[in-house]
């Protein structure tokens, strides 16, 4: 444990529920003044909801939050701020038609009447160079990338005059260029003074950054400890509490048919040219890997693929057929299985029954409707078949989705979009924001479905993701494939550098 | 020609006004579509006053009251009980459209009209148009170039930047339709004792509709917003117009000249706008 | 049922009556008038024959626009639009009657059944097809077509369809063929003299008719299941297979037809002619109904009674009162639209202030 003289915070026997959800038990642990300190477990294990109660956003139902030395009471944000605390969430909070220095001030304006712009952005240039932000002051903030974004989260907190700055996901949506940047800007903020807490779920990161670590698991801290003391295994066992189940790999055969093949898929739009002549080939029995930042153009692949959208040029070939003589559920019928990058927006009805999300996109099939009628007792069945097989909890077919985590949903959306023949596979994302657990059993399940013939598309950005998994590795940067590579040839630092920069740069 | 501008500016004047006040509560991020309402609200409120204490100002004071208190209703709806905005809205505009009539019949024993008022102690139109054209200039000042107006933008573009910001977007909200609908009354006071002598029932006739299709039009901006009102006053008075005019006003029936407006509105809000977006938080309640 | 569903589906409404009979209640008192005629008024509007068939007879279209509405708000839209739709049914109906006077009525009626559907459903249609082609929100157009709708229907009610014979603003009475029985004949046929003199007719039926109808359809179709995914959310139903455009003009015109319908209780089964203001806005309570019955279809039958029975009360209070108006059931709709849409709301305070109360 850290030394008492030099704690700035901490939380003594902290408890919060939400509802029947008890998200914080008797949560103890202490930060010292000037560290980074890692709050790390897996999604549900109630990190960010310690944080949020030090920020002001959730009160405890017991328990005692102590701040330099004495016991306090923070009950809104505004005390919090005044406290010197700040917090960058994981889903920015900017107003994205707002400008960088608008969303900066915002609510601790110099005036609620006329505003000074000159002044203002004077004052702000100044703070921002103090700590070398590249930022332009008077961009819109929706023009900006998602890492200059950070950045002005992070202003915001200096602008305010935080000593305590909490992050929480940081490095979620960043590449490991801007990742690296980063951490140079956390440790000279080290430097200075700052205490920094970082909640995260990445082990590499904890380990590179950190100076110390609170490991917590279903809503306990477990330990804290000096993270020079840990390495990447036993970090993991700490935070999902056993060992981990290395995946069984399966027999690679010989490359089969093709049964996806893209040529030269263009799209412009008013926004600018989003897929630049994009070709490649999937065969049967293998998985290729699409690696890459979010935002270069693969949503947009993933719906032209999809036969959501028909606007592009270039031609796609499914099973030597066109798809575009399908609509988007026909697709479907002929074994073309599609996993969405984005669950609740395009994957399922969170309000609907598990029974109901059991037939999207397939719910004009015999085995449940005739002709226009649906019938409910065969919709029942085929939910408590997939529920069963793919070890969904809870297991009520009537329960509404939005009742189950992250993990059982997904497990759901695959267990439906798997369990009839399936010739093609596009997963996008398929195991962002899950727990490692359901991760491992849908890693599982991919191998499985490339032994029995498949050919899978896997669209991720996480490389760890990717390398596991992929036969091959596509890197699609700006709209254009601009790597191509096997597995075995394949580095992390190398992907990274394609993901970030196109190639471009020399390594 | 000088007849039918200044025909334009008088039936401008109450789009205006309502959609100036539409414009603060849409902007916060509160979806209102209960504009109608309100006009009705305070129009009666204005007739019924200036009867009764001869003062046209009183009128307005009573106009100003009453409809910021409608609003009020969709304010504490929408933002403290989570209701869906636009039923809010739609409840709104039926308790005004059921309750006028009612206190109209008790204090003047007919439900449709409230005694006309002598013409000493109607208000003075004027006043009220220059206002209308002045309130434009100064809510774009206000929204852009003041660190309230900042947070109005804040409020219904990103509302969760302004909670973690330390302000409270549901608070602010009411802030804003308080003052929203003490504009729109403005306009629901010059329609029944500026306009016309006497509050009649339904009196609106959808005006409230029509300055909200113009905010909509004007991309949620106060001065196109503006212009689109005027736009909407021309075509109002071209129709009035035509009614006496007397070839044209004889071969049509009544009806195809007052649908006009409403279809010309149509037009425009399906022909010109598509696709407009509106300010993002808007209709979707705290979480 | 369980009595947790029936606390969840019941509680709120029944509650919201009570408040809303008390509201009006206060205003009552509050204008010089006794409480006691809202009781007169209640128990007139129930429990008499010549009450009870008035309000079935008001039920019949509330039920239909509150399907209307419903079955929009399954699909996540609003329709405002009924009051428009249901003028332009009853209208197709005059025209129908006009066009084909010598029709037998085995064709005839359900000639007219037909023709105010698809009426009341291609005006509906419009707001649809604006929807799905250029992203106009469906409120304001709706709200507009309202507008027009009404007036252009009183131009033919004034102008090419007017009774020139008298005074009043109302068309020609339709052929004898087009006329649908009202309940004190079928009744009658029985040997009782139950709702006689009052305007229910077999429409009635029709309208229950549809209600299950639109149940069974929602909920044990393929396309009921597409439309509610839909409204759930566009995007996922994007990225499924369920396309956004044919639906929305799908939903609208079915939604319009319901409400066309109206103008079969009103034109075929009643008053045999079309009058100016005939509908004591049946379009906007039925977005009251909706809302009541929380957008079930079933539930829609009796909510539709609630406020079929609160319209006829109103009526007979300004008949018993010198001073309130009919417009008194308004007012007691929009509270009851209040008090349903902010329910949770509503419900968590009174409990707070309740717990409050009762631990001091």
């Amino acid at each position: 444990m850290p030394n008492n003289s030099q704690e700035l915070f901490s939380f003594n026997q902290i408890t919060k529920r939400f509802g029947s959800i008890v998200a914080n038990q008797e949560v103890t642990f202490a930060v010292e003044k000037g560290t980074i300190h890692g709050v790390v477990g897996e999604n549900g294990a109630g990190k960010s909801t310690i944080m949020k109660i030090l920020y002001g956003m959730y009160t405890p139902d017991s328990g005692t939050l102590r701040f330099k030395g004495e016991a306090k009471e923070i009950s809104d944000p505004e005390t919090a701020i005044s406290l010197g605390i700040g917090m960058v969430h994981q889903h920015f909070m900017l107003v994205p038609t707002l400008t960088v220095w608008e969303n900066i001030i915002l609510g601790k304006e110099p005036s609620l009447w006329t505003l000074n712009k000159k002044e203002i952005l004077g004052k702000l240039e100044e703070l921002k160079t103090s700590y070398d932000f590249q930022l332009d002051l008077e961009a819109k903030v929706e023009t900006l990338t998602v890492g200059q974004q950070q950045q002005v989260e992070i202003l915001k907190l200096l602008y305010r005059e935080a000593d305590i700055l909490i992050l929480d996901e940081p490095t979620a949506v960043l590449t490991p260029q801007e990742t690296d940047s980063l951490f140079e800007k956390l440790k000279k903020l080290k430097e200075d003074q700052k205490t920094i807490v970082v909640i995260t779920h990445k082990l590499k990161e904890i380990l590179s950054l950190t100076d110390f670590v609170t490991v917590m698991r279903q809503g306990k801290a477990i330990e804290t400890l000096p993270t020079q003391s840990l390495n990447e295994t036993t970090l993991a066992e700490k935070i999902i509490g056993r060992k981990r189940i290395p995946l069984s790999n399966v027999e690679t055969g010989a490359v089969q048919k093709p049964i996806l093949a893209a040529e030269n898929i263009s799209l412009s739009t008013q926004q600018g040219t989003l897929l630049d002549r994009i070709s490649f080939t999937i065969h049967r029995g293998e998985i290729v890997g699409l690696a890459g930042i979010e935002g270069n153009g693969q949503q947009e692949l993933i719906e032209i693929l999809a036969n959501v959208r028909r606007d592009y040029q270039g031609s796609v070939l499914f099973d030597s057929k066109d798809p575009m003589q399908f609509s988007t559920y026909d697709l479907r019928q002929q074994g073309f299985s599609l996993i969405p990058p984005d669950r609740h927006q395009e994957g399922v009805i969170l309000s609907f029954s598990l029974a109901e999300n059991s037939i999207l996109g397939h719910h004009r099939e015999k085995n449940v409707s005739k002709g226009p009628l649906l019938s409910e007792t065969k919709v029942d069945e085929l939910a408590a078949r997939l529920i069963h097989s793919f070890d969904v909890r809870p297991n009520d077919t009537q329960l509404p989705l939005s009742a189950l985590s992250g993990g059982n949903q997904q497990k759901l959306v695959v267990a439906r979009e798997t369990s009839r023949p399936v010739s093609f596979l596009l997963a996008a994302h398929p195991t962002r924001g899950i727990d490692i657990g359901a991760t491992d059993f849908i890693h599982q399940h991919f191998l499985q479905l490339k032994a029995n013939g498949a050919g899978i598309l896997l669209v991720s950005s996480e490389l760890d993701e990717i390398l596991k998994l992929s036969d091959r590795i596509l890197v699609i940067y700006q709209g254009a494939i601009v790597a191509e590579v096997e597995k075995e040839k394949a580095t992390e630092s190398q992907l990274g550098l394609w993901m970030t920069s196109g190639g471009k740069v020399c390594p | 020609m000088i007849e039918l501008l200044a025909s334009t500016l008088r039936l401008s004047t109450p789009l205006i006004f309502a959609a100036m006040g539409g414009f603060l509560c849409e902007r916060s991020g509160v979806a209102t579509i209960c504009l109608e309402g309100v006009l009705l609200t305070s129009a009666w409120a204005a007739a019924t006053v200036t009867y009764f204490s001869h003062n046209p100002y009183l009128g307005v004071l009573a106009a100003v009251m009453i409809g910021t208190l409608t609003m009020s209703l969709h304010a504490f709806l929408s933002v403290k009980a989570k209701s869906d905005q636009i039923i809010s809205g739609v409840a709104v505009n039926l308790l005004a459209a059921g309750i006028t009539p009612i206190l109209t019949k008790l204090l003047f024993s007919s439900p449709t009209n409230t005694q006309t008022i002598p013409m000493a102690e109607r208000l003075n139109s004027s006043v009220l148009i220059v206002m209308a054209f002045v309130f434009p200039f100064l809510i774009h000042f206000l929204t852009y170039r003041t660190g309230w107006g900042l947070r109005l933008l804040a409020c219904g573009d990103g509302p969760e930047a302004l909670k973690t910001s330390g302000i409270s977007p549901k608070s602010f909200r009411f802030v804003a339709l308080a003052l929203g609908g003490a504009i729109v009354s403005f306009g629901g006071a010059y329609l029944s004792i500026a306009h016309a002598s006497q509050f009649t029932r339904d009196m609106t006739a959808g005006r409230g509709f029509i300055a909200l299709t113009a905010l909509i039009f004007g991309k949620w901006r106060p001065l196109p917003a503006f212009l689109t009102c005027l736009f909407f006053g021309l075509t109002d008075a071209l129709q009035i117009q035509l009614q006496s005019h007397p070839i044209l006003g004889n071969s049509f029936p009544i009806q195809a000249l007052q649908i006009f407006p409403y279809l010309v509105t149509l037009f425009v809000l399906v022909g010109f706008i598509g696709r407009a977006t509106p300010p993002r938080a808007i209709n979707q309640p705290e979480q | 049922m369980s009595l947790g569903d029936l606390k969840k589906n019941f509680l709120g409404p029944v509650m919201a009556i009570l408040i809303s009979a008390l509201v009006t209640s206060l205003i009552l008192i509050s204008l010089g008038e006794s409480p006691e005629i809202l009781w007169e008024a209640f128990t007139s509007t129930f429990f008499t024959s010549f009450g009870m068939g008035y309000t079935l007879y008001y039920t019949t279209p509330l039920i239909l626009t509150g399907l209307s509405v419903a079955l929009c708000f399954h699909a996540g839209l609003f329709n405002i639009g009924a009051e428009g739709q249901l003028h332009l049914g009853a209208a197709g109906i005059v025209a129908a009657s006009f066009l084909f006077p010598q029709l037998p009525w085995y064709l005839a009626i359900p000639l007219g059944i037909v023709i105010s559907f698809l009426s009341g459903g291609l005006w509906g249609l419009i707001a649809g097809f604006l929807k799905a082609k250029r992203g106009s929100h469906e409120v304001i157009v709706t709200i507009l077509l309202n507008f027009i709708g009404i007036t252009f229907v009183n131009y033919l009610i004034l102008y090419p369809f007017k009774n020139t014979l008298v005074q009043n603003p109302e068309t020609h009475e339709i052929s004898k063929s087009f006329f649908l029985p009202p309940l004190s004949a079928l009744t009658g046929y029985f040997g009782s003299e139950i709702f006689r003199t009052t305007p229910v007719n077999v429409t009635l039926f029709l309208s229950l008719i549809a209600a299950v109808s639109c149940h069974y359809f929602l909920f044990n179709t393929t396309k009921g299941y597409e439309l509610r995914t839909l409204g759930q959310n566009p995007k996922v139903a994007k990225f499924n297979g369920i396309a956004l455009a044919p639906n929305l003009i799908l939903v609208f015109f079915l939604s319009g037809g319901l409400a066309g319908l109206v103008g079969v209780n009103e034109v075929m089964g009643f008053s045999h002619k079309l009058i100016e203001g005939f509908s004591p806005q049946y379009g906007f309570t039925g977005i009251a109904v909706a809302l009541m019955a929380r957008n079930s279809p079933l539930g829609v039958i009796l909510a539709a009674l609630l406020f079929g029975s609160i319209h006829n009360g109103a009526r007979e209070i300004e008949f018993l009162s010198e001073r309130i108006t009919k417009e008194i059931s308004i007012v007691m709709e929009a509270f009851l639209i209040i008090l349903i849409a902010g329910h949770r709301y509503f419900l968590t305070t009174f409990v707070r202030i309740f717990k409050r109360g009762s631990r001091d």
